[in-house]
C-alpha cells in the first residue's frame, strides 16, 4: 500500500490537521485533534478504501500511524 | 432468516414526538462550543426531542395510534392484533402491548405482544404483524414502536446524549394484495457493545448499580444507564448492513436502480451517509432526517417517513421500498415492500 497516500487521507479527513504535518511515526492518539469522531472516521476510511475491518480493541492498541499501516498490510497478505 | 409473506399491506404510518425540545448547542457551555459544533456537523443532530419523566413510549405510541385511526377513519374495534416494540416499557410486568390494548379501546379478541428491541425494532414489528396477518390470525395489526431513550441515558454521557432523542409511532398492517420480504439476523456475541447491564434478573438493581461513576472518555453513567461502544457499533454497521441489503435485493430479484427508497435507521448522519456511499446508491434514495429529532431508536424509520414522505411521493419512490434497521442485540434486518398506497402523516406532537 501507498503509505504517503494513507497519511494524506488522514490529513484530509480529520478536521484541523495541517497537511504535511503527519509522519508514519506520529503518535496519532496524542494529537489534539484526535477524538472519538476521528476513530470512527478512521474505521470508515479503512473499511471503504482498503476493505479492512479494524475492531475497537485493535484500534485502541495502536499508537502510531505505522501501527495502523502495518495492520492493513498484514490483513492484505 | 429470509422469507416472503403474502397478502399484506401497510395502510398507514404516524410518528409522534414530545413537544419538549433540547438544543444541543446548550452543551457548548460545558464541553466547549467548537467541540459541540464539530460533533453536530458529524452526527447531523442539532436538536433532540425529550420526553419528560411522565411521558413513556406507550404515551407517544398511543398519541400516534389515535391520530392514525382518525386520519384513515378506522374504528379501534377493527384492530385484532397489537405489537409493541421498545426497550422502554411501562412496567416490568405486564406487557405494555396489553396495557395499550385497553387504553386504545381495542377489542378483547385482540392478540397483544411486546418485542424487546431498540433501533432494529421497526423491522421486527412489521415482521410480527405480517406473520399474524398472512397466517390468517389477524385482519389488522397495530404496530407500535418507539423509545424514550433519554430516560436510560446519564446526563453526563456526552456521546449518547448528543445523538439519542425520544419518539414513538404507529403503523397499521392489514390484509391486502402486497408482499413483504424480510432478511433478519442476530448476533448475541455483540450484546455487550450496546447494553443496560443492570436492573434485570442477571444483575438486579441495587445501590451500587444505581450509582454513576466516571467511565471511558470522561463519560459518566451507572450500570442501569445505557452504554454504547461507538467503535464496535460502527464496525458492526459497516460489516453487516450492506450484505443484509444486498442479500435481500437478490432474494426479491430487485436491481439497486429499481429501488426508489432505501430507508435506513437514522442512527446518525455519519453512518447513514457512509452506508449510502458503500451501497453505491444516489443520496436522494437514502434520506437523512434526524437534524431536529436525533436518533429515535425503533421510531426512526417511521419518523423519517413522516418528515420526508411528501418529497418521496412526488418523486414516486415508494413502489419499491427497502427499509433496513440495525442495533441492540446485536440485531439487524431489512424489509422490501410497496409503500405507494400507504397513508403517511406529518409528525404529531405530545
Amino acid at each position: 500500500m501507498d503509505v504517503h497516500e494513507f497519511i494524506e487521507k488522514i490529513e484530509t479527513n480529520i478536521d484541523g490537521i495541517t497537511p504535511g504535518s503527519l509522519t508514519p511515526e506520529t503518535v496519532f492518539r496524542d494529537l489534539e485533534q484526535w477524538d472519538s469522531l476521528a476513530d470512527l472516521m478512521l474505521l470508515a476510511m479503512v473499511d471503504s478504501d482498503y476493505d479492512v475491518a479494524i475492531s475497537g480493541a485493535e484500534l485502541r492498541s495502536f499508537n502510531t500511524l505505522n501501527d495502523i499501516i502495518n495492520f492493513i498490510i498484514s490483513k492484505k497478505q | 432468516m429470509k422469507v416472503t409473506l403474502k397478502d399484506v399491506k401497510v395502510s398507514g404510518v404516524c410518528a409522534a414526538i414530545p413537544k419538549q425540545e433540547f438544543d444541543l448547542l446548550q452543551l457548548g457551555e460545558r464541553y466547549g462550543e467548537l467541540e459541540v459544533k464539530k460533533i453536530i456537523a458529524s452526527t447531523g443532530v442539532s436538536k433532540i426531542r425529550v420526553a419528560p419523566e411522565n411521558i413513556c413510549t406507550s404515551d407517544l405510541c398511543e398519541h400516534a395510534a389515535t391520530s392514525l385511526f382518525a386520519r384513515i377513519n378506522i374504528e379501534p374495534s377493527l384492530i385484532d392484533g397489537i405489537v409493541f416494540v421498545s426497550q422502554t416499557f411501562d412496567h416490568i410486568m405486564p406487557a405494555t402491548s396489553v396495557v395499550l390494548q385497553h387504553r386504545l379501546l381495542l377489542p378483547k379478541n385482540c392478540v397483544a405482544f411486546d418485542i424487546r428491541y431498540g433501533c432494529s425494532g421497526y423491522i421486527y414489528g412489521l415482521y410480527q404483524a405480517a406473520l399474524l396477518v398472512s397466517s390468517g390470525s389477524c385482519q389488522r395489526v397495530l404496530v407500535c414502536v418507539g423509545d424514550v431513550s433519554t430516560h436510560l441515558i446519564h446526563p453526563d454521557d456526552r456521546a449518547l446524549r448528543m445523538v439519542m432523542g425520544d419518539g414513538g409511532s404507529a403503523t397499521i398492517v392489514e390484509r391486502g394484495d402486497g408482499e413483504f420480504s424480510f432478511n433478519i439476523n442476530s448476533d448475541g456475541g455483540g450484546a455487550r457493545h450496546l447494553i443496560v447491564p443492570a436492573g434485570g434478573c442477571r444483575v438486579p438493581s441495587s445501590e451500587t448499580t444505581r450509582t454513576a461513576t466516571e467511565r471511558e472518555g470522561g463519560n459518566s453513567r451507572s450500570d442501569e444507564n445505557m452504554f454504547m461502544d461507538g467503535m464496535e457499533i460502527m464496525n458492526f454497521c459497516l460489516r453487516e448492513v450492506p450484505p443484509c441489503i444486498n442479500e435481500l435485493l437478490d432474494f426479491v430479484h430487485w436491481q439497486k436502480d429499481d429501488v426508489g427508497l432505501f430507508g435506513l435507521h437514522q442512527a446518525n448522519k455519519f453512518i447513514v451517509d457512509y452506508l449510502q456511499k458503500k451501497l453505491k446508491v444516489p443520496k436522494e434514495k437514502v434520506p437523512v432526517a434526524l437534524q431536529l429529532t436525533g436518533n429515535t431508536g425503533p421510531a426512526s424509520i417511521p419518523l423519517m417517513l413522516a418528515h420526508e414522505y411528501k418529497r418521496l411521493q412526488e418523486e414516486n419512490r415508494f413502489e419499491k421500498s427497502l427499509l433496513c434497521a440495525y442495533g441492540v442485540g446485536l440485531s439487524w434486518g431489512a424489509v422490501a415492500l410497496n409503500l405507494s398506497e400507504t397513508i403517511i402523516m406529518d409528525p404529531v406532537e405530545l
